[in-house]
């Protein structure tokens, strides 16, 4: 039934193959022309897990609290501190190239030369509030008495950590970014708004003096966009490698690049398809393009295996094409099925980037089944090789293969019981090894780039020098409106926030109860005795009256008040800590009409993804078992080739979280698709060995026999696949962009991992199988297989 | 081919199952396995009791205390007792080259001054009107004076002997003891019309007068155990914040924006010592060698090695807020402020 499908398939594909080609010609040409329009644009909310508890807190209070899409500058003198004329005249000098950049909210732009900051004294007869800079100081009069009295000033005004790094290395300009641009509504190009604080601000005032570092969301934003674009030489090094690796294993520039071309083929569709979407390219699934190019070899290669056997064996091209087309069709589309399937269940987890990864992903599969499956074998027809060159091929693989003749010992009985306990001894030890695998990422700065890339260093500098928390989590404390003067409400506010304060790797809390205790101190003459919440209701809602001008920390009535805990760094373990007491707290000190909601802040958010995270992995992970088998089922009906197929699979992944361990790789909205995605590849590789297996024993050989005959028709092929991939795509490593060097490490590794496990346990677990289960019918011919 | 007879073997597909399970089932244990060691050590948050249960609330252990905000230090023996924010109580055995916190401490109030009569009686007093009192040199404490009613801080507490104390704060608040505090009546100060200054600190001796530094340069003496006071004006146009009874009788007196006041007649006038700073000064020392620190806001701190008579100011570069200082010797204080304690006493070489 199926085999006649096929062969009608073939029939009219081969019958029209000059249509056909003409057809998907014109199609490259369109989405050719569509895909030149992709442009690599990335986003913060897609990296949101959308639905969950903490975003919903995030988008209710979105640009009400300490989120604002800010940006900081720092002027550094190389030597020396800030107080000399010189640096304050480059401070001002950058003051004012940064309140006229495009995208800068003006009003919001900060520094000691600023019209906005004032020092506050608190003399006898109450307040007085001047300047800090007072508009009579020019630049050129910046005498070292002015510049002693502007010192003075900072300090009084409380300036020092905030304006003025603590030790007086550096100067702070801070200021907010317009996104959308309030007059033309349109969203704000990061990446340009990016590439001008480089040319109009670092490019101008970065000198043999001073340093000028800058940090900020918009900025990171582009300095990741940036460092994605390098990612373009890295898939073309693969490329090339690619190329020059298949040339290697064919000997023949026409297959090479009929190969090429039909993965590239896919490629195309798949941008023009991405951008026909309305979709970006985002610099976190620049991997999604290569990874389908690599399946694409992977499945060229089985291919140009199969052709050159059938040339070797005196077939002309054109039937070694047919050929090959009607004897890969069902493990090719088996395979790609699998593959598909596990691209598909990352659509389980809701967060929008691994969506659109997955999206992505799942339309270059289904691309491959045409281009690879189909297109390869018709292009493939009108070439001409000669049966010398089939025979030559032959030779190397038979060469070649004397390897997997060693390999096909593992078949016999007792290697393979050896080999089974190995291997299991060697999942016992992943396991145990993969204990206690990082969550989330564990270095200073943006987790996605290099802790010594330009952004990170300026990030360190900055938070060892400013009070600048670069790792926040945000309470947000919901009340009944006309809250202000409840002093039990306040005082639980300020219980809260001395009880989060003494929480592991909390450095400060900030809450409208700290700013009420500091203003109750201020309007008592500053007395630091009175630093406390009054409990007189009346001074209380005067005081948060005052409180409510610094903005961020409450709303109107006192309807939400925010608690921002500056932590110590990101790590999954200190957020999950501080989310742990705020919900321990918040259990333990119920109050009525008081609803304590997590979380704001980049923590916040870090807490939902790491949450996500960790509880999606195993489910997905599972899921994609779960096809697999059942997809297995459906090809052999067999259970012991599901179990076959799988556990060198599950073991494999296992090395992956081990190694993942041993190299500090977190599990990341970046590496989770990488796991998930090395199991839709690495089943490739069993399926095509498990295919030849099964069509020999069919023909009667037993299975130590079978294997030794697949592992030397189809072991090189995979043994090549991986290694070319693995190269090409350990050259990730190099990338600026941490998350693709973790990409392309854990990549590699899974290629070959699951290469090897393949090749071995895959065969010593089908023979341990066969003696503890002796088949008792015959074993079924595959789908459909040709010699 | 054999399409269908593949269906009828029924018990290794059922056993198919039950490994695939079992696969399942392993990844999922091995799985949690992993994701229950990444679990974070438990956060230490100390379970409240109930608000209403007031007599049970007490302050909590503090990861971090010294660098809790701390307000008021004192001498038990030779142990330093420093207390402050939130009910904090640190201890120091070592001359303050380490601390730990109090063991019972029945109140969450920010503590704002200390009294010891000897190494082991002492009291704390602070916001909501609260004194509390250790017989075991401030490892333990019990409560003895609360007023929840409105603001009631209590700014100042001075123990003439273990039997006889006062305590001063805001609004002319002032109460008295003659039972080491099992008992409080109130004290009038301030009597007349405006009797609702802040009283900021009370000092003196056992056997000459008492001193109460005020708000608005007032200074309050008392001759007679603090039955009858006398108010005393000073050309201070702010308040006085600190005041202490130098080893040679004479006073000192300081406060809101660097001002310094010297009496030698026991308070009857008072003159201004140039202070050298515009920062208020938060509290006044004097070592055992006769040297006097005062302390300030924004890292101020002044010393006179003549007895009060000439001080001259210095700035740490840190600029932290001090709010007082505990010293031995005048070279090795420990001062302590909204930032915890912030300066020790090096070690003795």
């Amino acid at each position: 039934m199926l085999s006649t499908l096929v062969r009608r398939l073939e029939d009219f594909l081969f019958g029209h193959r000059g249509t056909v080609l003409a057809i998907f010609a014109a199609l490259t040409v369109v989405m050719g022309w569509e895909a030149s329009k992709l442009r690599i644009s990335a986003g913060f909310d897609k990296l949101l897990p959308s639905g969950h508890e903490y975003i919903k807190t995030f988008d209710d209070y979105r640009g009400q609290l300490h989120d604002a899409n800010g940006i900081a500058l720092v002027v550094h003198p190389r030597h020396g501190d800030v107080w000399n004329a010189a640096t304050l005249k480059t401070l001002l000098d950058v003051t004012q190239a940064v309140t006229f950049l495009p995208g800068i909210n003006r009003g919001s732009v900060t520094s000691l030369w600023t019209p906005n900051i004032f020092v506050t004294e608190i003399t006898e007869d109450g307040f007085k509030s001047d300047l800090l800079i007072s508009g009579t100081v020019t630049p050129d009069a910046l005498t070292p008495e002015v510049i002693g009295q502007i010192r003075d000033r900072v300090v009084e005004g409380g300036y020092i950590g905030k304006l003025v790094a603590k030790d007086g290395s550096g100067a702070l300009i801070a200021a907010e970014v317009m996104d959308p641009d309030p007059r033309s509504g349109e969203p704000l190009d990061y990446i340009a708004f990016g590439h001008s604080l480089e040319t109009e601000i670092r490019a101008k005032f970065e000198n043999a003096d001073v340093e000028i570092q800058i940090i900020g969301f918009a900025k990171e934003v582009s300095d990741i966009a940036d460092g994605a674009q390098g990612v373009l030489l890295f898939c073309g090094i693969a490329l090339l490698l690619t190329i020059l690796a298949v040339y290697w294993y064919c000997r023949s520039w026409t297959l090479t690049f009929q190969k090429i071309i039909c993965s590239m083929t896919t490629l195309i569709w798949q941008f023009g398809t991405v951008h026909l979407l309305g979709l970006g390219l985002d610099p976190l699934a620049i991997l999604v393009p290569f990874l389908i190019f690599a399946i694409g070899v992977s499945h060229g290669v089985q291919q140009i295996n199969f052709m050159v056997r059938e040339v070797a064996g005196g077939a002309d091209m054109y039937t070694a094409a047919r050929r090959s087309f009607s004897g890969l069709l069902i493990p090719g589309v088996l395979a790609l099925a699998t593959t598909l399937v596990s691209f598909i269940t990352m659509v389980l987890v809701p967060i929008p980037m691994i969506r659109e990864l997955a999206v992505v992903a799942s339309i270059g599969i289904a691309y491959k089944v045409v281009s690879n499956l189909i297109m390869l074998p018709l292009a493939a027809s009108y070439s001409s090789v000669s049966k010398e060159w089939g025979q030559r091929s032959l030779q190397r693989r038979e060469s070649r293969g004397d390897l997997m003749t060693h390999i096909a010992r593992i078949a016999k009985p007792r290697n393979a019981w050896a080999m089974t306990v190995f291997t299991l001894v060697i999942f016992v030890v992943a396991v145990f090894l993969s204990q206690g695998r990082v969550i989330g990422s564990l270095l200073p700065g943006s987790p996605e780039l290099r802790a010594d890339a330009r952004y990170n260093v300026d990030s360190r500098a900055i938070a060892e020098k400013f009070d600048v928390g670069l790792d926040w989590l945000t309470a947000v404390i919901e009340a009944p409106d006309e809250s202000c003067g409840n002093v039990e409400l306040l005082k639980l506010v300020d219980e809260f926030s001395w009880e989060m304060q003494n929480v592991p790797g909390v450095i400060s809390a900030e809450s409208v109860a700290s700013l009420t205790k500091l203003y109750n101190s201020g309007l008592n003459e500053g007395q630091p005795k009175m630093a406390t919440i009054p409990r007189d209701s009346h001074t209380l809602g005067y005081n948060i009256a005052q409180a409510h001008e610094a903005a961020a920390i409450t709303g109107k009535g006192c309807k939400w008040m925010a608690v921002n805990l500056y932590l110590t760094d990101h790590k999954a373990t200190t957020i999950q800590g501080v989310v742990e007491a705020v919900k321990q707290f918040r259990a333990s000190h119920a109050m009525e009409g008081v609803r304590f909601r997590l979380a704001s802040g980049n923590a916040g958010v870090e807490a939902a993804t790491n949450e996500v995270l960790a509880s999606e992995e195993l489910p997905m992970l599972l899921y994609v078992f779960a096809a697999i088998l059942l997809l297995v089922f459906l090809a052999y009906r067999d259970w012991r080739a599901m179990l076959a197929c799988c556990l060198p699979l599950a073991v494999a992944t296992y090395i992956g979280y081990a190694f993942m361990k041993l190299l500090d790789i977190g599990l990341t909205v970046a590496t989770l698709p990488v796991m998930v995605l090395s199991v839709g590849v690495g089943v490739d590789y069993a399926f095509y060995i498990y295919n030849r297996l099964q069509l020999h024993m069919a023909r009667g050989e037993n299975i130590v026999d079978s294997f030794e005959h697949a592992l030397k028709e189809t072991g090189v092929a995979t043994v090549f696949t991986a290694l070319t991939l693995s190269v090409g795509v350990a050259t990730w490593s190099f990338s600026a962009l941490k998350f693709q060097a973790d990409m392309g490490k854990l990549l590699a590794f899974m290629f070959m991992v699951n290469m090897i496990m393949a090749i071995t346990a895959l065969p010593a677990f089908a023979v341990v199988l066969e003696r503890l289960f002796p088949r008792r019918g015959p074993v079924r011919m595959p789908g459909l297989a040709h010699d | 081919m054999t399409e269908t007879s593949s269906f009828k073997r029924g018990l290794p597909e059922g056993i198919a199952a039950i490994v695939g399970l079992c696969i399942g089932a392993g990844l999922w244990y091995a799985h949690s396995m992993c994701t229950a060691s990444t679990a974070p050590a438990s956060a230490r948050v100390a379970a409240s009791p109930a608000i209403n249960g007031r007599a049970q609330i007490s302050a909590a252990p503090v990861a971090d205390p010294i660098h809790a905000p701390l307000y008021a230090a004192a001498h038990a023996g030779r142990r330093i007792v420093v207390a402050g924010e939130h009910g904090v109580i640190v201890l120091s055995d070592d001359a303050g080259q380490t601390f730990r916190q109090a063991r019972t401490v029945p109140t969450q109030a920010l503590l704002t001054s200390l009294s010891f009569v000897d190494d082991k009686q002492g009291w704390a007093a602070g916001h909501d009107g609260v004194v509390i009192h250790t017989a075991d040199g401030g490892e333990t404490w019990v409560l003895q004076h609360e007023e929840l009613d409105g603001d009631k801080p209590l700014f100042s507490v001075f123990f003439r002997d273990a039997q006889h104390g006062f305590a001063v704060g805001l609004f002319g608040t002032a109460i008295q003891t003659a039972d080491g505090g099992k008992n409080w009546a109130p004290l009038a100060v301030e009597t007349g019309e405006e009797n609702d200054h802040h009283l900021y600190a009370i000092f003196g001796d056992a056997t000459a007068a008492l001193y109460v530094a005020g708000e608005t340069g007032l200074i309050y003496r008392s001759s007679d155990g603090g039955a009858s006071w006398n108010t005393i004006k000073t050309s201070n146009p702010g308040s006085f914040w600190a005041g202490l009874q130098l080893s040679d009788g004479s006073l000192l007196a300081a406060g809101q924006r660097g001002h310094l006041f010297g009496s030698h007649d026991q308070g009857a006038s008072w003159t201004e010592i140039p202070s050298g700073t515009e920062q208020s000064l938060t509290g006044i020392v004097q070592a055992a060698d006769g040297a006097i620190l005062v302390t300030g806001l924004a890292g101020t701190t002044l010393s006179s090695t003549d007895g009060g008579k000439t001080f001259s100011a210095q700035t740490r570069n840190d600029r932290v807020p001090l709010n007082g200082a505990l010293s031995q010797a005048a070279a090795a204080p420990v001062l302590f402020g909204d930032k915890g304690i912030v300066g020790r006493p090096k070690e003795r070489e």
